[in-house]
């Protein structure tokens, strides 16, 4: 069978999170940016709003990082990373969605400020307020166990470690030189994350590319 | 089933028509203490509408409540069984809340023409003929967004059309369809069904009665 064509680059915490259901379900993926840009006819065909990630699997094409993880856990039945009973389903999604939104949306609001070389005061303040109530939050909803939702690894983790990998990593280049703090779970949990086989290696891959970028 | 926060809201419009779809006995209320009273945030911590409140679960974020809802209450799926079609329905749901909504949404602090700013209005309205001519493409043309089932993609557009048509007439868009065709038939057939256009009208009550900065 050929492998689940994924285009982006694993730096995209919107990619990453693909990257990482493959990692954990086990199925076969080539990572690549589309050859002539994400706004080239061929890739727009692909998806008309020529973003990250797309995938193709088959003939099945489909974008949106959420859509795509729904996707391949209801098509790749093996290693499940949602619950079947409804209410730890529900609570495994909603820890994904606080790090979609809650977290990440922060954490990506500082490495654009450094990309873009903006140091509005304001700007910076604003952001780092809306991180410390997106990760409040988490705190309050991550399990305290090995993985995010639990003992078992789940759709949850696929979303808050690249939302933590921005909020810790973006905020830094803010002089922000701790950003979990006292928080105890998500400590540990991040702690955890980075010694597991296929995050850490996903969190190595991000943090080495954002370090290129960075540099020039 | 309790849920709180009121029809004018999309995010609650979405819960509202999954479980009225379902037929999920639930009363709609807004916290009596409002949103940012300790109650009502020891529910959601984040101080937004909808939550639910099912028996002992508690839950906020809507795609997480709508996926919840599903899951638990087995009758009239609004999520299809096959990993494709399923993909396809989520899909649609997304681009009208994302690339539809939102920008529709945003161009509600552009009301006044007085104090408007131009180039913002263009912007948004670009966003939302891209996102349109997208659904235009995926709509199914059959009876539902999706096809000739009620789904989770309907449960998605009904707040969404109820937004263009209450917003872009006065940005120069009479017709929110824009002449797209499958869209037009679309609208019309949300207008007529029992189901959708009394949500549309609830909606459309609320705003009358809408004074913004008149509530906690």
């Amino acid at each position: 069978m050929a492998s689940l064509a994924v285009y982006g680059s694993v730096l995209s915490p919107f990619v990453a999170r693909v990257l990482l259901v493959c990692g954990y379900k086990g199925i076969d993926c080539d990572l690549s940016m589309p050859k002539d840009g994400i706004k080239s006819p061929e890739f727009l065909k692909l998806n008309p709003f020529g973003k990250i990630p797309t995938i193709k699997d088959g003939s099945t094409v489909l974008y949106e990082s959420a859509v795509i993880v729904d996707y391949l856990e209801a098509k790749y039945k093996k290693k499940k990373l949602l619950p079947t009973a409804a209410k730890a389903m529900a609570h495994t999604r909603l820890i994904a969605t606080i790090a979609a939104e809650y977290v990440q949306p922060a954490g990506l609001k500082f490495f654009r400020m450094k990309r873009a070389n903006q140091n509005i005061p304001a700007d910076i303040d604003a952001a780092k307020a809306d991180l410390e109530k997106g990760l409040d939050v988490l705190e309050k909803l991550l399990s305290g166990k090995k993985y995010a939702a639990g003992s078992s690894v789940s759709v949850a983790d696929c979303f808050v470690v690249p939302a933590l990998f921005f909020a810790v990593h973006a905020s830094a280049l803010f002089g922000v030189s701790d950003a979990i703090g006292a928080r105890k779970k998500t400590k540990a949990y991040w702690a955890a994350m980075h010694k597991d086989k296929i995050a850490g290696k996903i969190l190595q891959g991000m943090a080495d590319r954002m370090k290129q970028l960075l540099a020039g | 089933m309790d849920v709180y926060g009121m029809i004018l809201s999309p995010y609650v419009a979405r819960v509202v028509l999954t479980a009225r779809y379902k037929g999920i006995k639930h009363k709609l209320k807004m916290p009596s203490g409002g949103l940012k009273s300790p109650e009502y945030m020891a529910l959601n911590p984040l101080g937004k509408i909808p939550t639910i409140k099912d028996g002992a679960t508690v839950l906020y974020e809507s795609s997480v409540i709508v996926d919840y809802l599903d899951a638990k209450y087995k009758k009239k799926r609004i999520i299809p069984a096959s990993a494709k079609e399923a993909a396809r329905a989520r899909l649609l749901a997304t681009i009208f809340a994302e690339y539809v909504q939102a920008p529709t949404l945003a161009l509600m602090r552009q009301s006044d023409p007085a104090t408007r700013d131009q180039k913002v209005v263009e912007e948004k309205l670009a966003e939302v003929k891209r996102g349109l001519d997208v659904v235009e493409k995926m709509l199914s043309g059959k009876t539902w967004a999706a096809g000739s089932k009620f789904t989770i993609a309907d449960v998605y557009a009904v707040p969404c059309w109820f937004f263009m048509s209450a917003l872009l007439p006065n940005f120069g868009m009479a017709d929110p369809t824009g002449g797209r065709k499958k869209l037009g038939k679309y609208a019309a057939k949300l207008k007529k069904e029992k189901l959708t256009s009394t949500v549309l009208a609830e909606m459309a009550e609320g705003m009358k009665n809408f004074r913004p900065g008149g509530r906690s």
